[in-house]
């Protein structure tokens, strides 16, 4: 029995040390996010640098991560990985898809870089350019030639029709051959 | 690190013909087409030197130093908001701007979130309309990965956006009309002239009908 509670009680304190290393991440890009407003901030910056506090690649990935409202989530802070090379990756994430899967446990505490690298490059790759005019209704016709000789120049005469009519913007030809 | 005036050259010389070297900086510019940006980068130099197209150009000491002030006050100022573009957002974006023959693309914020609008707006001046067909698309992109402070509304030429690498970017919007853009690879800041154009177009949300509504004038009418 007493066996049993010192392993818990080791694994405790062990999970409550390693957890710090997230919390100081996330605190140090809050605070990195603060000062980057402020007018100095390109001093702030060298200066980090020179001093060697931190390397200015470094800061922005920790701007990177300080920009995420779900990784800033204070209730997220024990079920994130305590890298910021990882967390950063994770920090492209849209921010309701990486709610999501940090609810679902795909990204907790043990998720390592090229799971992250990964799972960003996923849903990065999902995105999409949104139009803000609607869909406009569409019209597609099928011509078919009898024979290949010259149905290009036919497909093309055909096209400048359409053109002349409707803007180029407005034609898309397809040759299928 | 030390870098020759050959590298830097070789690197930044589609930014501009005109380079400035001080013991700690660099600074290129100066090309017609994007006159409108600058790139800024670290590094160590044996003295101040100014060049046009790699030829050593003689100037006043007094003439150096103002230039080299003007220089340090692009990047001397208080934001309203920075925005993280990751390299397949800045590769989209740039592919739109292709797709659309866009002139201009709009940073601005919706509340917490900030909205890229990309648009050609010879599409909507009435004297530049050739075509028959109207099609004043505007394409835009979302994010909430950003750090805003206040409300803000900046506008990019996008001869000069297509010139940035396509890399993951932290964007600083300044007060100072200066948009900072800084890839996550590079010791380098390329720093953008707000445009001030907006695209003559309203987009809300509607809750009544429940979608999107944009309104827009007709160029024709």
């Amino acid at each position: 029995m007493s066996e049993l509670l010192s392993i818990n009680d080791a694994i405790a304190e062990i999970a409550t040390s390693w957890r710090k290393t997230t919390q100081a991440i996330l605190d140090t890009a809050k605070l990195l996010k603060k000062y980057q407003l402020e007018s100095n901030w390109s001093q702030i910056q060298e200066k980090l640098d020179s001093e060697n506090i931190m390397k200015i690649s470094v800061q922005k990935f920790l701007l990177g991560i300080g920009n995420n409202p779900v990784l800033m989530n204070h209730q997220n802070y024990q079920k994130l990985p305590p890298h910021y090379n990882t967390l950063y990756h994770l920090s492209t994430i849209k921010s309701d898809k990486l709610e999501k899967l940090i609810d679902k446990d795909e990204v907790n505490a043990s998720t390592d870089l090229a799971d992250a690298r990964e799972l960003a490059l996923k849903y990065s790759e999902k995105r999409k350019l949104k139009a803000s005019l609607p869909k406009l209704p569409k019209v597609t016709f099928v011509i078919t030639f009898d024979t290949h000789t010259g149905f290009k120049s036919k497909a093309n005469r055909i096209y400048k029709q359409l053109v002349s009519e409707f803007g180029d913007e407005a034609i898309h030809m397809k040759l299928d051959i | 690190m030390n870098k020759t005036v050959g590298e830097i050259s070789k690197k930044y010389g589609h930014i501009g013909s005109y380079l400035l070297m001080t013991p700690k900086s660099f600074a290129v510019f100066g090309n017609e087409s994007n006159d409108d940006m600058v790139a800024v980068g670290t590094g160590k130099n044996a003295n101040t030197k100014f060049l046009i197209d790699g030829g050593m150009v003689e100037i006043n000491k007094t003439a150096l130093l103002t230039l080299i002030q003007a220089v340090d006050t692009l990047t001397a100022s208080s934001a309203f908001a920075t925005v993280l573009l990751t390299s397949h957002s800045m590769g989209l974006i740039k592919e739109t701007i292709k797709k659309l023959d866009a002139t201009h693309l709009r940073i601005h914020n919706i509340g917490n979130l900030v909205r890229i609008s990309i648009f050609n707006y010879r599409k909507f001046l009435s004297n530049s309309l050739i075509q028959r067909a109207i099609t004043q698309k505007i394409k835009y992109y979302d994010t909430d990965n950003a750090n805003i402070g206040s409300n803000f509304t900046f506008t990019l030429n996008t001869n000069s956006f297509l010139k940035l690498p396509n890399q993951d970017m932290n964007i600083r919007v300044g007060t100072n009309s200066i948009c900072q853009f800084e890839p996550l690879k590079e010791n380098v800041k390329y720093l953008l002239r707000d445009q001030e154009i907006i695209e003559p177009v309203t987009t809300f949300f509607s809750d009544r009908l429940a979608c999107q509504i944009s309104l827009s004038l007709d160029p024709k009418s």
